[in-house]
């Protein structure tokens, strides 16, 4: 698994994870028809007409707009598969903190995956995955989207473009576009992507033209709990109750780890190491 | 004091440089610089003796040693400067606001989507580097947390979105142009991004605070270099973490000396510049103040 840096700070790891799909998009299809309801809230005027829909975030959507939402999926994963998304990005990460150091300290909590499906009609405008619908005299109550740092999603399947041989389970538009970088991705199967959550990784999911188009997607975050915005991380996945924010408790070993691994004894360039130049800092304060 | 115009100038990466947009009485914006960093270094710092090593030393404030080089090759900071209450400094401060918020409309025209995320700002404060001063690589946004090691107390910056520097002082070839106040050396370089900005007096930087955008200030390797740094930042105040912001509009007279403001009429000057310039209401970037609300 070579990362390559497309721009930006916007990463692809190509197969990255073997995905038995079969079995994969048979379980997330028959996820899916709960998993719109749940997503929207109707707005009715007096005479009880819907007016228009309301999504998790805050966002307001037409109502015909609903089949061109994607779904979101975020209970009832198969868990063995989450794990394995989750580990899979999890290995991604370390290489790409070697490759953007300076986010290790940025990296504090993570918020474990959920599903999207974009069927045949959806896509989504462009938008950044730290946004929430912020306006003056209007703050949103949940707010742990500001928290992001770091996006990672994984392409649960093919896609293939118009004139090509059309995959198992593959679906055709649904590119992802990336205009300050002007980056394209063309998604894979067992493809990780990451990019910076702010607005520099502003993405747009153009309208998928055939087939649904599946993908894993979360997120990598920091600062202090805040549970009255939606900022509730937890100690480990056993104590996990209601949510899905996690400590990334043992990230600077894990890190440490890797690079000890990758180079030989004291070779690792000085740029890479500054865990332990960190760690004297915290370990020396106040003395 | 005028605001000269604006022209935006994208080096990558969602750097943007102003150049020359801002024109002042700079002799007397690096005077007061100057004088608030050392005041501030004074008062921070006693040189003293360490009791354990015998060695000249500094004492802080709160009773720590450090030793004489580690304060020396810090960056100054002029933090207190907006509770200055000198005429000429609150006129300074509120001039310079003022031009860094014409460039940020300009700067969300290039990037709407960071429309999204400024909520609030920090104002500038100071930076001060001496000869042989720089400041290594880092992101706007960290915290220097570590999980189990340091909850830090401080988090403010890891709500910083956009990052502004209005420049002060020239930085010039050689030392045989040095005069009375500019310096050689101190050019700021962002790593991932490579690109290097070499510091003229009247230009304003602006960048992204993520990680992307890291960055380090080259040694300063003569005279002093003076910069304006603020930051444009989102969510709500975290109380849990003492995080503070207040509201131009509801508390006038602490907007004077607090650092830390909500932006009220953001969305309506940014969509009247929109206007003005000739963009349309249904497409980007003025689609961005009205989507999803």
């Amino acid at each position: 698994m070579e990362p390559i840096h497309l721009g930006g700070g916007v990463v692809i790891f190509k197969n990255a994870i073997d995905i038995n799909q079969d079995s994969v998009i048979t379980h997330l299809e028959s996820l899916k028809a709960k998993a719109r309801e749940e997503m929207f809230t109707y707005v009715y005027d007096e005479e009880g007409v819907p007016l228009h829909v309301v999504n998790q975030g805050g966002f307001i959507y037409e109502i015909d707009d609903i089949e061109k939402s994607p779904v979101r999926m975020m209970h009832g994963l198969d868990p063995v598969f989450s794990q394995e998304c989750e580990d899979a990005v999890y290995k991604a990460l370390l290489m790409y903190v070697e490759m953007f150091p300076a986010i290790l300290h940025c990296l504090w909590w993570r918020s474990t995956g959920h599903v999207l499906a974009y069927d045949k009609g959806a896509k989504l405008g462009l938008h950044s995955d730290n946004d929430v619908n912020y306006r003056y005299g209007a703050e949103p109550q949940m707010q742990h989207a500001t928290r992001n740092v770091l996006s990672a999603l994984v392409y649960l399947n093919d896609c293939t473009d118009d004139g090509e041989e059309i995959k198992p389970n593959s679906f055709s538009g649904g590119h992802m576009s990336i205009p300050y970088f002007d980056i394209d991705i063309k998604p894979e199967k067992g493809m990780i992507c990451m990019m910076p959550a702010n607005y520099l990784g502003a993405h747009e999911i153009f309208e998928v033209t055939r087939g649904t188009r599946y993908s894993y997607l979360g997120w990598f975050a920091q600062g202090s709990a805040d549970p009255d915005r939606g900022v509730k991380p937890f100690e480990d996945k056993e104590t996990m109750a209601m949510g899905n924010q996690l400590w990334l408790k043992t990230i600077i070993e894990d890190y440490k780890e890797y690079i000890d691994s990758k180079y030989a004894v004291g070779s690792a360039p000085e740029s890479l190491t500054l865990f332990n130049s960190r760690k004297k800092d915290h370990v020396n304060e106040g003395q | 004091m005028k605001v000269n115009e604006i022209k935006a100038e994208h080096l990558g990466g969602g750097v943007v440089l102003f150049k020359n947009v801002f024109d002042v009485d700079f002799k007397m914006f690096y005077d007061i610089a100057k004088e608030v960093v050392f005041r501030e270094k004074d008062e921070m710092y006693k040189l003293s003796v360490h009791p354990e090593t015998g060695k000249p030393a500094y004492l802080n404030k709160s009773g720590y040693y450090f030793d004489l080089s580690s304060v020396e090759e810090m960056p100054m900071r002029g933090s207190m400067i907006h509770l200055d209450k000198r005429q000429e400094v609150i006129e300074l401060l509120s001039f310079i606001e003022k031009a860094k918020y014409q460039c940020l409309l300009r700067y969300m025209e290039i990037f709407p989507i960071s429309y999204k995320n400024i909520w609030w700002k920090v104002k500038g404060h100071i930076v001060g580097y001496g000869p042989g001063v720089y400041l290594g690589s880092h992101s706007d946004t960290s915290a220097d947390y570590v999980y189990g090691l340091s909850h830090p107390a401080d988090q403010l910056a890891t709500r910083n979105t956009v990052s502004c520097i209005a420049y002060i002082n020239d930085s010039v070839d050689s030392a045989e142009e040095l005069g009375e106040s500019n310096f050689t050396g101190g050019e700021h370089y962002f790593n991932f991004l490579d690109i290097t900005y070499r510091p003229s007096k009247g230009d304003i930087l602006m960048f992204p605070s993520n990680f992307i955008a890291s960055h380090e200030v080259k040694p300063v390797t003569g005279g002093l270099r003076f910069s304006y740094l603020g930051w444009y930042a989102h969510g709500t105040p975290n109380k849990e973490v003492s995080e503070y912001v207040n509201d131009p509009l509801l508390e006038p007279e602490t907007a004077i000396t607090s650092t830390n403001l909500y932006l009220p009429t953001l969305r309506e000057d940014f969509q009247e510049y929109l206007l003005s310039v000739g963009h349309d209401k249904n497409t980007l970037p003025y689609s961005i103040t009205t989507v999803g609300n």
